[in-house]
């Protein structure tokens, strides 16, 4: 085989492995300012039927001295993707749609069930267990935050 | 000597197996029907153990998680225990959740649910019968509405009467324990 044919098998390779192997996390490469966001645990929950929504959820670990505030959420698999709380009154929980969540200086944000929460609505189709999703978060002043998510149970 | 050693343990275990309380001033009797249409009144089922949970299929948090954390739960009673308990799932949504999407709902949880529904009154009649409550809101969201709902698993026992509840925010052993008290 000439060293011609070798380079561009292994370009081939590195190029399919990128969309295949989808590390998940933060996608570093977006972003130069990852050493001031980290995320960790990043996962989404299976649709079910009638697979009308799903949710996300993860730990948003700011190392900056600034509060991070998130006004957004995108993925390519839902049509409206919106962030959400969960109010706790007595034995009663409310849902509710925010504007706004706060990563706090020097702290975290933990988005986790029962609680603040990424919400996502019009599925492209059921988002099954084993899925991987890319899902963007959009700060008010910090770069768009792209994580590869895996769907799990 | 012996025998003496044997009274007090027996006394202590005795003891250790201490009666759960009966909450005989909520709960009671009702008539719904299941996914498959068909009629379910709970005291036609005395003799099982129910798990009681008002909830709806759009419900985007609290029912998924529940009911996952029922299952977390099921996976570890024994068959045997298994047969001993139904798992009640009752939508406060009559609007949206017709049987077929109950039937849907419910079937993709590797779990045996009866869904139960019924009309807007009758469950208005059984929440506050069970000291719970729902109410439709109206979301500046896609989900257009949510049902504001209780979210606590209701454990009544062999012949019906409620023998504790588990809160949201309780983990899955506080039911496991619930249930080995009746089982």
């Amino acid at each position: 085989m000439s060293s011609l044919r070798v380079l561009l098998l292994l370009t081939l390779v590195i190029a399919c492995s990128d969309e295949i192997v989808s590390p998940v996390g933060s996608d570093d490469s977006q972003s130069p300012y990852s050493e001031v966001l980290e995320i960790e645990d990043a996962r989404a929950r299976t649709s079910r039927p009638p697979h009308a929504n799903s949710a996300a959820f993860m730990t948003l670990i700011n190392n900056g001295n600034e509060d991070l505030v998130i006004v957004g959420v995108k993925t390519p698999r839902a049509k409206v993707a919106e962030l959400h709380t969960m109010l706790q009154e007595d034995d009663k929980m409310k849902m509710r749609r925010v504007e706004r969540l706060v990563v706090p200086s020097k702290g975290e944000l933990e988005l986790k069930p029962g609680a603040d929460h990424l919400m996502f609505f019009e599925l492209d189709k059921a988002w099954r267990i084993g899925d991987k999703l890319k899902l963007t978060l959009l700060f008010a002043k910090y770069p768009e935050q792209t994580v590869t998510l895996e769907v799990e149970k | 000597m012996l025998r003496v050693l044997i009274f007090f343990l027996l006394i202590s275990v005795s003891c250790s197996d201490e009666e759960l309380e009966i909450y005989n001033t909520i709960g009671g009797d009702f008539v719904l029907h299941d996914q498959f249409g068909d009629k379910y009144q709970l005291s036609e089922h005395n003799g099982k153990i129910r798990l009681l949970f008002f909830g709806f299929t759009h419900c985007p948090d609290i029912c998924p998680t529940t009911l996952a954390e029922v299952q977390e739960v099921w996976q570890q009673l024994s068959t045997e225990q298994q047969q001993q308990i139904e798992i009640l799932f009752a939508s406060v949504d009559p609007e949206r959740d017709s049987s077929d999407l109950l039937r849907d709902y419910l079937g993709s949880f590797d779990l045996p649910v009866i869904g139960l529904r019924g009309s807007d009154a009758e469950m208005l009649e059984i929440t506050a019968k069970y000291a719970s409550f729902y109410e439709k809101v109206s979301l500046d969201s896609a989900l257009m509405y949510t049902i504001d709902h209780s979210s606590q698993t209701f454990v009544i026992d062999r012949r019906g009467e409620i023998r504790g509840w588990v809160a949201y925010d309780q983990p899955p052993s506080a039911l496991l324990e619930l249930l080995n008290r009746l089982l």
